[in-house]
């Protein structure tokens, strides 16, 4: 399948299965996938500024995905954010929408829910 | 006195009779002393010493006046006949001497064995085909065969007998210290079992072999259904305790099945995609459906841990090894503690020994302990929040003991608390209900083991347990 987009799609989550399969399941459809262990390898990449959409779990060790969101917010980043969390309860998901998340699935999500979400963001 | 005067009156006609007939049948000195000790050992064993004694003289008295020569004189002319009548008077003490002390030791014996009667405890004794010989009246009370119908029958066929222990290993021990101690389940005659806290001792004979076996059984019946349903019950307080436990854990478990759930459902997603282009990446396919089971796994694994710890309220004892104990425990709590921004440390020593014990309440121990240690460092700077688990190994009298330590560096305990850690509906949660530790000392009591806990030279509490190693 062609390649969507030059930019990429961002996936930072601690769990290496959950990074794998996310990445083929965006892959799968053509998304350009980079993947990330952790907030701070994320904002240490050079792949920041081609992040078309960054799909984020909520927690991780060290800087969190809220701690992420609202760092890049405050420094007026205007990449999309998909939280993908597997705490998905309310209180998650005002505060995450509230620092600027587009969308917020809990795990385990639908398969189409994501690529939706993703290509939503990414303007697909 | 009625009895002794009859008593005087028959032997006074036994002799009268016998002297009377020996006299007529011209019988000689020796056959008549003969025929008097006869009648004196008679008298002896149904009438007392004196009477005894007194018939000997008159015996004497009698040999003298109608047998010995000059007949009808006291005298004695026969030197011969003086031996005889000094050898009838010997030969007469004597036998009513050794009747007398046979007759008192006969009276003792009945007297104990009257003693025996008056015991509730269950006393037999059997010789050493384990036939019984002796039954008292407790245990005719316990078993319901009365003294005759036991005497004389196999006591463990009679019983019906079940040991705790093969019966030669039993029967050595019984040879080789001379007693033995344990629990028998029996049989009574109406069916119903009981359950005897039962003592036996070796006779032996002058000799020093095995003569027979002194059994005394107590009924323990009520006290073990008594212990039983208060192990029940604990075994069910335990288990509330580990459904608590899990409650407190089930945002992470939630989480923990969440993850390999969403990878599968996201590689599953990926799989379809790939099969409907028009050249199907069958490659990437098997990858993901490899990683799919793999995740499947994953999911099954925590699943079958939470329902092991969930589903079980009854004990078993077995061999366990404490690693694996450590490492499924630390499989449940590493998302919990990385939640709570815990590092988690585990050092497992080579050599520790296996444990006979119950692998889900050990888990329960350790899982009670972390979490606490948690619960301690929970309001700590985060950089001190770390926790390390580990095993080692110490060598008491009775061999090897595997220990467990669970290290933290959270708010410790005071001098004063050390005291109450333990007791039930003790706690310093807020919201906690105090039975972990009491719980978790319950068990440890229970494998034969140990719980302590020591306050760190630093920060924090060092909790440990021991038990001991199976040889």
């Amino acid at each position: 399948m062609a390649e969507r987009r030059t930019q990429v799609v961002c996936v930072v989550d601690d769990d290496e299965s959950l990074r794998r399969s996310v990445k083929n399941l965006l892959s799968s459809v053509g998304f350009r996938v980079e993947t990330f262990g952790s907030a701070e390898e994320f904002l240490e990449s050079t792949h920041r500024a081609n992040t078309g959409c960054l799909v984020l779990d909520l927690r991780m060790a060290g800087m969190n995905g809220l701690d992420l969101l609202r760092h890049l917010g405050a420094m007026g980043s205007r990449i999309p954010v998909i939280i993908l969390t597997a705490h998905g309860d309310e209180e998650a998901r005002r505060r995450s929408l509230e620092a600027g998340a587009v969308a917020f699935l809990g795990k385990p999500f639908r398969g189409d829910a994501l690529l939706d979400a993703v290509k939503t963001a990414m303007g697909t | 006195m009625s009895r002794a005067v009859a008593q005087y009156l028959s032997g006074s006609i036994a002799f009268a009779v016998v002297t009377f007939v020996c006299f007529r049948l011209g019988l000689n000195l020796v056959t008549t002393a003969c025929l008097y000790l006869i009648v004196i050992v008679l008298l002896s064993l149904r009438g007392s010493f004196a009477l005894s004694v007194v018939f000997s003289l008159v015996g004497v008295g009698c040999l003298a006046y109608y047998f010995a020569p000059p007949d009808f004189s006291f005298r004695v002319s026969d030197p011969l006949d003086g031996v005889i009548i000094i050898v009838f008077l010997t030969t007469s003490a004597v036998v009513t001497h050794l009747v007398s002390r046979l007759r008192k030791s006969a009276e003792t014996l009945r007297e104990q064995a009257a003693l025996l009667d008056l015991t509730h405890d269950s006393i037999f004794v059997r010789d050493v085909n384990d036939v019984i010989t002796y039954w008292n009246r407790g245990a005719e009370e316990l078993y319901g065969w009365t003294r005759n119908e036991a005497v004389g029958k196999n006591s463990h066929d009679l019983n019906q007998t079940v040991f705790p222990a093969p019966l030669e290993d039993i029967t050595a021990e019984l040879i080789r210290t001379g007693r033995w101690e344990g629990e028998l389940i029996h049989t009574r005659r109406d069916g119903t079992k009981v359950v005897a806290a039962s003592r036996w001792s070796l006779q032996r004979d002058d000799q020093g072999r095995p003569a027979g076996t002194l059994e005394t059984n107590n009924d323990i019946t009520e006290r073990k259904r008594a212990e039983e349903g208060l192990q029940q019950a604990q075994a069910e307080l335990a288990h509330v305790t580990r459904v608590t436990t899990l409650g407190e854990l089930a945002a992470s478990i939630a989480h923990e099945i969440n993850q390999p759930l969403a990878a599968i459902v996201a590689d599953a997603n990926a799989c379809l995609n790939w099969l409907e282009a028009d050249r199907p990446d069958l490659d990437s396919v098997r990858e993901a459906l490899v990683a799919i089971v793999k995740d499947g796994d994953r999911a099954a694994e925590v699943i079958t841990r939470i329902r092991a710890l969930l589903s079980r309220s009854t004990v078993a004892h077995e061999p366990c090894d404490l690693a694996r104990v450590i490492r499924e425990v630390h499989s449940l709590v590493r998302p919990e503690l990385r939640r709570q921004g815990i590092t988690l440390e585990v050092s497992l020593a080579r050599d520790v020994p296996a444990v006979m014990g119950d692998r889900v309440q050990l888990q329960q121990v350790l899982l009670n302990l972390v979490m606490n240690a948690a619960e301690a460092m929970r309001e700590v700077p985060p950089q001190r929040r770390r926790l390390v688990v580990c095993s080692n190994v110490e060598d008491h009298d009775d061999g090897p003991w595997a220990v467990v330590a669970v290290e933290d560096a959270g708010i410790g305990f005071g001098v004063g608390q050390a005291a109450r850690l333990f007791e039930a509906f003790y706690t310093t949660k807020s919201g906690g209900l105090g039975m972990g530790l009491s719980i978790s000392r319950s068990i440890m009591d229970d494998h034969r083991g140990r719980l302590w806990a020591t306050a760190n030279p630093g920060y924090g509490a060092t909790f440990h347990f021991a038990l001991p190693g199976i040889r």
